[in-house]
């Protein structure tokens, strides 16, 4: 009996486990985006004010940001050092690279590869023109995550829980 | 070779670079990069072509040829990716890089009402090697300094002789000053405009201007030193090539606030400095004390004489 509750126990701990992790994800993305899209307002001031170099940019942003986002960031920086490729073949192989550790949908990984196809090929004006669009974008982005989070994210715990105990009134 | 110069060749030619005689290698002054074109080299001695076995070849189809891909990575390792941080840097057509090397470019003219936009499809670098030549300017010295002051002076010489590196020897020997000749150290305010004098990046000087000296980096030269006046107090000022109406004006508030002046011009002899329109009103106001003329008769840096305010010969010719 003692190990049919324990078996039971676990069954529910394991199902809401899952399910919290589901829900973590959609709190993920829209946090993430939102990230983003600091990075992005970062890189235009510093960029228009700054003058600041890709390369320190890169760095600093990585700095300012944490989790994934910094990490993506970093390794843009890290590639940049190298000192062989140019700075979208740098981007994306970070992008290749980081992405599937963030909770980031294909959506915005196409924002960000458009981003990186221009940064630091042209003017001031035309760059904060390109970064302006990809912050439009992303706020297109933040809106639907934001929504899915919020119908689905109490949705995913529950339903875990219930799985779970689903699972254990069957078994018995 | 400075190790920031091999950093921006492509890696085929900064390969090349390195088997390249020792003798040859310290004498580069030029290094020329043309798309699609084969590498020029000018050294103080040769020049030539840039070649497969690291020697230099009169013959073009010799010489080792650059990619458009090549060139474009040596733009991106320039402006670090950013093209944008070097919006006033394309206006002007060249680039000062950590070092104090002077990079200028050609390429495609991007106008905007009548006046150069910036410059795009970048296809041609000349790299300029920076070399400084301490105390080039130490002969000099008696004829600035007249125990209590410095003699507001005029270097006058044509391109490529030297001036602008025994300018910068004065600068960091009055911004040192010497015990042994007791010159005190000078307050200096230097206007580089074409960031040659002090090659500064990021603000800071790459080459030794001395202790005592601020530098105004990228400033014209008339609005620079006014500035100084009013914000450093500044015993000395300094810029490089003046000769428009304004730098005459500036040059004579600066005089009048008991701050002395050396300057250069262009030109191989006073007298041809005195049929430049601005250039004669300046001479004849009587701003300077002395002027030095140089050439390359005996090599770089020859000094072909040194005159007094009434252009009397003082000094004849030597080689600094």
């Amino acid at each position: 009996m003692m190990v049919k509750i324990l078996g039971a126990m676990l069954v529910i701990l394991a199902c809401s486990g899952a399910g919290y992790l589901i829900a973590l994800e959609f709190v993920n993305r829209t946090k993430q985006i939102r990230q983003l899209q600091n990075a992005l307002l970062y890189m235009e001031t510093e960029i228009m004010y700054g003058y600041t170099p890709l390369n320190d940019l890169m760095k600093k942003i990585s700095q300012r940001e944490n989790g994934p986002i910094s990490h993506f960031f970093l390794a843009v920086a890290e590639e940049l050092e190298t000192m062989e490729k140019s700075f979208q073949h740098c981007w994306q192989t970070a992008i290749d690279k980081r992405w599937k550790y963030t909770s980031l949908k294909e959506k915005e990984r196409q924002i960000m590869l458009q981003l990186g196809s221009i940064l630091g090929m042209s003017d001031r004006e035309n760059q904060q023109k390109h970064i302006r669009i990809a912050l439009s974008h992303m706020q297109a982005e933040e809106k639907e995550a934001y929504d899915a989070q919020t119908k689905y994210e109490k949705m995913s715990r529950t339903l875990g829980i219930l799985t779970g105990i689903l699972l254990v009134l069957l078994m018995f | 070779m400075d190790p920031e110069i091999l950093r921006i060749l492509p890696v085929k030619v900064s390969a090349i670079m390195k088997k390249m005689s020792q003798d040859l290698l310290h004498s580069i002054e030029e290094i020329r990069i043309r798309t699609e074109r084969p590498v020029e080299i000018i050294s103080s001695k040769v020049e030539g072509f840039l070649t497969q076995r690291a020697t230099l070849s009169l013959d073009p189809k010799d010489g080792v040829i650059i990619t458009k891909e090549e060139s474009l990575h040596i733009l991106n390792l320039i402006s670090n990716h950013s093209l944008y941080a070097l919006e006033e840097e394309l206006k002007r057509g060249y680039v000062t890089i950590a070092g104090g090397h002077r990079i200028g470019m050609t390429g495609k003219v991007v106008l905007e009402n009548g006046e150069i936009a910036h410059l795009k499809d970048i296809t041609g670098f000349n790299i300029r090697i920076a070399k400084e030549m301490k105390g080039t300017a130490e002969a000099l010295i008696p004829y600035l300094w007249n125990g209590n002051k410095v003699l507001n002076s005029l270097i006058i010489s044509p391109p490529r002789c030297g001036k602008t590196t025994i300018l910068r020897d004065l600068v960091r020997l009055f911004s040192y000053g010497s015990a042994s000749r007791k010159i005190p150290g000078h307050k200096i305010g230097l206007v580089d405009e074409r960031s040659e004098l002090a090659g500064c990046v990021n603000g800071i000087p790459q080459k030794d201007v001395g202790p005592r000296t601020d530098v105004l980096d990228g400033c014209p030269k008339a609005e620079g030193m006014m500035m100084l006046i009013r914000s450093m107090s500044p015993q000395i000022i300094v810029a490089d090539e003046i000769g428009r109406n304004e730098d005459a004006i500036a040059l004579q508030e600066a005089i009048h606030a008991g701050v002395s002046i050396i300057t250069t011009a262009h030109g191989a002899t006073i007298e041809e400095i005195l049929h430049r329109p601005s250039m004669s009103a300046m001479l004849r106001m009587g701003i300077f004390d002395r002027y030095f003329v140089l050439s390359k008769r005996r090599g770089v840096g020859t000094l072909e004489g040194i005159f007094d305010h009434n252009y009397r010969l003082m000094h004849g010719v030597a080689v600094l």
